[in-house]
């Protein structure tokens, strides 16, 4: 009976989730202040690029950067809950070409640079994300 | 003479520019590789040359020299990427073998040919596919003379291939990593530059080509590539190339590669190491 226990013991222990031992990726970003910093700044120039402005013309910013950051605090394993539409839902109506999809990674790139996010945590954010682009690019 | 003519196609590309210029990720064009397609050092990768999306054109224009104990090869050119979907290019190779006849220098134009098939290498991270791309080289050696005297069989040919390339964002330490596979159908000897066909196989071989690299920042790719290749001419044996490369995006718009070669055996001279730098300018 023991001998059945000790691979289950271990089957438990690989399977239970220890965040004192690793950090989510959410808080290796920098938690709520950075990931707040890096969205205000990605929108905010997405907002006043004339190459992606014209989808963010009558939106209220504020409403898609808490989005955005709900989001990634979801996804980045924070302990969120995404209340926003589906993504393609979002976007649909924009027909969000190819190349401002490209401009808006380059900007979240250049705003996790800007607020000191380390290569690896940027690296594995954008790999979440990059998937998206099938709901989000129909333009 | 030779930087002259990559600098005029650099300038058209230029002036062409502000029309046409893309706006794809960083460094998803690759650097024009030594027969002036998207790809690394020396193999052509499914990535489509320049920053051009689906509804955007761009291009790229390259000049790279590499320097072996015993020769100097010298290849410039220019790319159009078709909306992320058709590459085509232009190059030329001059390639000094004055170390096996004084003075000699073997020559060669190059109209390459790509097709994105499908597949998006950076993208689609939750799925194992890569981008996967088929291409064509039609390859004129125009000082046939030589390479015919040592046994090649004609003085052009076209070599087709299949690429895969996939991006793993994150793959290794955090880092981004690259590989890609090339297989290509070819006849070639050094590239067309001894000519294609001889004494020891005048039909097309497939030979693979692979490449793999680490992106230490967004700005520096560290890699490796082999390049196996035919072994037409029994005067002439010929090796794999393979390389070891750092390429270096200072600007968006500017690519530097820097690497070390091993060509093997070249034209009867055993060992061929040295140094390649190439200069590419993206749109």
């Amino acid at each position: 009976m023991r001998t059945l226990w000790v691979p289950l013991l271990l089957l438990a222990a690989c399977a239970a989730p220890d965040p004192a031992a690793k950090p989510t990726l959410y808080e290796r970003l920098g938690g709520p202040p950075v990931v707040t910093r890096v969205v205000a700044e990605t929108i905010d120039r997405a907002a006043t690029d004339p190459r992606t402005s014209r989808s963010f013309k009558d939106v209220k910013l504020q409403h898609v950067k808490d989005m955005i950051v709900e989001q990634i605090c979801s996804l980045g394993g924070g302990g969120c809950k995404y209340t926003g539409d589906p993504m393609d839902k979002v976007h649909g109506p924009l027909r969000i070409k190819e190349s401002e999809m490209d401009l808006l990674v380059q900007f979240l790139r250049d705003a996790l640079d800007h607020n000191g996010v380390g290569q690896a945590e940027k690296n594995e954010l954008l790999r979440i994300l990059a998937p998206m682009k099938r709901d989000i690019v129909t333009g | 003479m030779r930087t002259w003519t990559g600098g005029a196609i650099a300038a058209l590309i230029l002036a062409a520019g502000p029309a046409s210029a893309g706006d794809r990720l960083l460094a998803t064009g690759g650097a024009q590789q030594v027969e002036g397609q998207g790809g690394g050092g020396v193999v052509p990768w499914a990535l489509i040359a320049g920053y051009g999306t689906r509804d955007q054109v761009g291009g790229s224009a390259f000049y790279t020299g590499v320097h072996t104990g015993d020769f100097d090869l010298g290849a410039y050119g220019a790319a159009v990427g078709i909306f992320d979907r058709v590459e085509l290019s232009y190059a030329k190779q001059d390639f000094d073998a004055g170390s096996v006849i004084p003075g000699l220098r073997l020559k060669m134009d190059i109209v390459g040919a790509k097709v994105r098939l499908f597949g998006d290498a950076v993208y689609d991270q939750d799925s194992p596919w890569p981008q996967v791309a088929l291409g064509a080289q039609y390859k004129r050696n125009t000082t046939m003379a030589i390479p015919s005297a040592i046994g090649a069989k004609s003085g052009s040919d076209t070599d087709f291939y299949v690429a895969a390339t996939k991006v793993w964002l994150a793959g290794f330490m955090g880092r981004n990593v690259l590989a890609n596979l090339t297989l290509r159908a070819t006849r070639a000897n050094q590239m067309g530059l001894l000519g294609f066909g001889g004494d020891r196989g005048d039909s097309r071989r497939i030979e693979p080509e692979a490449s793999l690299a680490v992106l230490l920042t967004d700005h520096l790719a560290l890699g490796i590539e082999n390049r196996w290749k035919p072994d037409n001419l029994s005067a002439f044996r010929e090796d794999a190339f393979g390389d070891v490369f750092l390429a270096w995006f200072p600007a968006r718009n500017v690519a530097i590669t820097g690497a070390y070669t091993s060509l093997g055996s070249i034209a009867g001279k055993k060992d061929q190491d040295g140094p390649y730098l190439s200069v590419q300018i993206t749109l």
